[in-house]
């Protein structure tokens, strides 16, 4: 288990009052990000995401699932965090199951209440047949503020997401669903709602974006938005001793820098993929 | 049905590689700053991460020489076929580990470091035949990146039989076929034999003839191997020297 001694801790929050960060940053400054897309041949999209320290891969898979009658969802997205052995021994220890469950239930419920992807042209057949999204997120490297790196790789991944084009013919009833051969038949998934997270951490009494795993062990709590491009807020996550004017200061700062960010990261990716 | 061929007449074989080649090596090493040592290992598209750290404190005091604990795992998204979750110590995992555990323990010099373990983990990101020789050659890089003392290096081929012909380096198709398949890892200097796995039914000449082969392939990768170790150590040298002019 990662761990701050009391000078370290001393040093980190004198620095803070003061307005710098012991890395050199301001308060509400990313660490240098990199992101590569199209990783994994053998995943439908994927990326590999680098925030300071902090380094994640992720794979996204499409195949096509069977949904329950009375359902009328033409999209499941199922995320599942996994710490590789390296990140994981110095880090976790026992507590690794407990953080991936909860890095994937933010995700999840994220992108539910955002209703990314959720558009008729998914559509297959309304309570027989809908796309699932398997999101296998695994994380190399700890080094604080995973889930701005997951969600920010998560995002790039889905914006290389190629959908093979379905045809669907229909028998009495019996549904047939054929897949074009073609490969180069397949369509991209609009990402604009697909959030990401901004997460705050507090120590004294000053908030820094994007702690680092210093920042992170030794804050008294910790924000995090999730925000679209349109700067929709989706999902917040809170703990510590926040009011109510604190948190409404930093919703707009979270509005403005999500935008910021997402547009920086699209740009990015938009680079990278042309350039490969 | 008529099966797929693995050899084409003209000899080549399903990714256009002849019978005695290995694929494209590509390695990354020490990537991963908080580790002591790591590396990503590219066989064609056989892609492994091995970190090392460690040497460091054992928590009980029993055994007398430094122990290694090696774990090994695959990522779901690692085959084109996507895994069931919570398939981390499935039984081939842990059998891959052990066999690198055992590996390295012997070439490792345990004595100089008591009462201390390495941690040895392995991560598949994407499997296309090979993963256990891949991920022992990335181990030991890891394990020079490290600077973990070894009596030589560790480095390790697979070599099969198929349609008449023997062939190195296999691929996910040609392990699929499922016939008499071996590998080997050797040591690179004195070229004695740190790992053989076999497990099918062929006959002796065939066994010894595989063997030749597996060691010709373990040849051809330790030189792409040591290249890289030497480029990486000469450009450490070099960045040691740009900051002392300073």
């Amino acid at each position: 288990m990662f761990a701050v001694s009391k000078a370290e801790k001393s040093y980190l929050l004198e620095a803070i009052a003061l307005g710098t960060r012991v890395d050199g940053r301001s308060l509400l400054e990313y660490r240098p990000i990199s992101v590569q897309v199209g990783v994994l041949p053998s995943a439908s999209g994927s990326s590999r995401l680098r925030l300071g320290e902090t380094e994640v891969l992720v794979g996204v898979k499409v195949e096509v699932g069977d949904v329950a009658e009375a359902s009328t969802e033409n999209i499941q997205i199922h995320f599942t965090v996994e710490c590789s052995g390296s990140a994981n021994a110095d880090f976790l220890g026992r507590e690794a199951e407990n953080w991936s469950s909860e890095l994937q239930s933010a995700l999840e419920s994220a992108y539910q209440a955002a209703n990314v992807f959720d558009e008729d042209r998914l559509k297959l057949v309304p309570g027989k047949f809908c796309w699932v999204f398997n999101v296998d997120i695994l994380v190399l490297d700890t080094g604080g503020n995973m889930l701005d790196a997951i969600s920010m790789a998560t995002r790039a991944a889905f914006s290389t997401t190629l959908i093979p084009r379905v045809y669907i013919q229909e028998n009495d009833g019996v549904f047939e669903l054929e897949i074009d051969d073609n490969p180069n038949a397949c369509d991209r998934l609009h990402i604009h709602r697909a959030p990401t997270f901004l997460t705050f951490a507090l120590l004294g009494n000053n908030f820094v974006l994007d702690p680092s795993l210093q920042e992170e062990t030794s804050a008294r709590g910790k924000f995090s938005v999730a925000v679209d491009t349109n700067g929709d807020i989706s999902y917040v996550y809170s703990f510590g001793l926040l009011d109510g004017v604190e948190m409404s200061k930093l919703l707009t700062i979270v509005k403005k820098t999500g935008k910021l960010l997402l547009d920086r990261l699209d740009h990015s990716i938009e680079n990278d993929s042309s350039s490969t | 049905m008529p099966r797929e061929e693995l050899i084409s007449p003209d000899g080549l074989r399903t990714d256009g590689r002849r019978p005695l080649e290995v694929r494209k090596i590509t390695c990354r090493i020490g990537i991963l700053p908080r580790a002591d040592g790591s590396c990503h290992l590219e066989m064609g598209n056989t892609v492994v991460l091995a970190t090392v750290y460690g040497p460091r404190e054992l928590s009980s005091r029993q055994p007398f020489s430094g122990i290694i604990r090696c774990e090994y795992s695959m990522a779901t998204f690692a085959s084109t076929d996507r895994r069931r979750r919570g398939k981390k110590s499935d039984r081939t995992s842990v059998e891959i580990a052990s066999s690198i555990k055992k590996t390295f323990e012997s070439v490792l010099l345990t004595d100089l470091f008591p009462h201390s373990r390495v941690d040895v983990y392995i991560q598949v990101l994407q499997a296309d035949g090979g993963e256990r020789s891949a991920a022992i050659n990335a181990v030991t890089i890891a394990m020079v990146n490290a600077g973990i003392p070894m009596k030589d290096l560790i480095i390790s081929c697979s070599s099969g039989y198929m349609e008449n012909t023997t062939v190195m380096d296999l691929n996910n198709v040609e392990t699929l076929v499922r016939g008499p398949q071996l590998t080997l890892a050797i040591y690179a200097h004195s070229g004695k034999v740190a790992l053989a796995h076999w497990e099918s039914k062929a006959a002796f000449e065939i066994f010894e003839h595989l063997i030749a082969v597996a060691k010709e392939g373990c040849l051809q990768i330790l030189d792409v191997i040591h290249s890289n170790i030497e480029k990486y150590s000469l450009r450490l040298i070099a960045s040691r020297d740009s900051i002392s002019r300073k």
